[in-house]
């Protein structure tokens, strides 16, 4: 073998070694490396009253009730599967609306009720005028989270 | 001011979001200027050296 | 083959080169700020706060791709022993390094108003803050040792093992829950954002790309340069 192929197949094989091990250890922590848990996996992980973990998902249509005092507020997150009521006082991201995507940080403090100590907007990726999202909605072809599936 | 703003004011405050998109794009053109500068003294003094033995 | 990689026919494309993109960059990015800040309509959602993307999007792509250019520069250098790889891999970093700061930097002014949030450790934001400091590993390494044909090697090194973390960076939006948003315009199918801010968006996009390659070039030409001057010192007799 020339010294160049020699060279080459060290490099190679360097980098497969680098990719395996990352590979695995990326597996084996996969659990840390999600940011939230969405409500059906939530539900299911059992996680105890008091530990906080973050909750996303959609906040449903028309589940916003806002307290008198305009600081509190209660809606649910949903995956189209499962929907989680959630308790939060405090200042909202300016994109937390009904239909989009939400991240609650906070903890079980009853049965089903996750109560937020902050809450962070989520945005799909997706970008277009007023205008387009307006006539897209009016000719029923919009396919964004509030109709349908989050893509 | 073009299709997309009322006025020049509109345009200036960017209704609520102006002081994020402004130091954002003021960042960037400072360090592009930066770049631009640096990059062309180096050059430059490269030159210069290999005129001289 | 061998006289595309002649030193000397590398540095005359160099030289001719660098003024086109500079040319290139300046136009293109002239005309994307005007779209990007002016002619472009506000967002359904996000309203102004859109225009930032502009500014964030180039830089983020630019982070991962000046990355993989010096990868494969590097395995040139490393396998070919090419004279001049290293010193494209270098010339290359610092402008690398620069552009991962200010997708940092734009993101976080971004992620403040629509997010709620200037940071937070998701799986894209914590893998580009790795780059960063990859970035910045490579360019101490590679000054590290007296000898700076051995810091060249060794960094080239790094750079390979390093260049695991692209397809994170890339996937980390698929593989796990972020609070990023998934890709809009590097996915299958078509881009998920409307044409007049993919306008501003393209433009400033491969604006930035002209620029990068413009800076790239006249710092080979320069450490080419340089690397002579070292070379003609080292050789030279010692009078004592």
């Amino acid at each position: 073998m020339k010294r160049k192929h020699r060279r080459l197949v060290l490099v190679l094989a360097i980098l497969a070694a680098v990719m395996v091990s990352t590979a695995l250890v990326l597996l084996a922590f996969r659990d840390s490396l999600v940011f939230f848990y969405g409500p059906t996996e939530a539900m299911a992980q059992q996680i105890p009253e008091g530990r906080r973990f973050r909750l996303g998902g959609l906040v449903e249509q028309g589940s916003v009730l806002r307290d008198s005092d305009g600081l509190g507020i209660r809606f649910r997150i949903t995956d189209l599967n499962q929907q989680v009521a959630v308790n939060y006082r405090g200042s909202l991201p300016d994109l937390f609306r009904e239909g989009q995507g939400v991240v609650a940080e906070g903890s079980w403090t009853a049965a089903n009720l996750f109560t937020a100590t902050t809450i962070l907007a989520k945005h799909d990726e997706n970008y277009m005028p007023k205008e387009v999202a307006e006539s897209l909605k009016n000719s029923g072809k919009w396919r964004g989270a509030e109709t349908g599936k989050a893509e | 001011m073009g299709n997309y703003f009322a006025s020049f004011s509109d345009f200036i405050t960017m209704t609520p979001y102006g002081a994020y998109i402004w130091s954002a794009y003021g960042i960037v053109m400072v360090v592009t200027l930066g770049l631009l500068v640096s990059s062309q003294i180096r050059l430059k003094r490269a030159i210069k050296k290999r005129g001289s033995p | 083959m061998k006289q595309f990689t002649n030193p000397k026919t590398i540095v005359k494309w160099a030289e001719l080169l660098q003024p086109v993109a500079g040319l290139m960059a300046a136009i293109l990015i002239m005309v994307g700020l005007y779209y990007a800040l002016i002619n472009s309509p506000a967002d359904y959602q996000q309203g102004q706060a859109v225009r930032i993307m502009y500014i964030h999007v180039p830089f983020a792509w630019l982070a991962t791709m000046v990355y993989g250019i010096m990868a494969v520069v590097s395995a040139v250098g490393l396998i070919w022993q090419h004279p001049l790889a290293h010193l494209a891999c270098r010339s290359a970093a610092p402008l690398g390094a620069v552009f991962t700061a200010l997708c940092l930097v734009t993101g976080s002014i971004w992620g403040q108003p629509m997010w709620g949030t200037w940071w937070v450790w998701d799986a894209r934001l914590t893998s580009v803050l790795v780059l960063f400091f990859i970035y910045l590993g490579y360019l101490s390494l590679v000054r590290a040792f007296d000898n700076p044909l051995k810091g060249e090697k060794l960094a080239a090194i790094l750079v390979l093992v390093g260049s695991v973390n692209l397809p994170i960076i890339k996937f980390s939006v698929d593989w796990w829950h972020s609070l990023h948003q998934p890709a809009s315009v590097m996915r299958l199918g078509k881009p998920t954002i409307a044409l007049p801010m993919l306008i501003p968006l393209l433009l400033m996009v491969v604006g930035y790309m002209s620029f990068f390659v413009y800076l790239w070039l006249m710092n080979f030409r320069a450490a080419v340069m340089e690397r002579k001057n070292y070379l003609k010192e080292i050789n030279r007799p010692q009078m004592e």
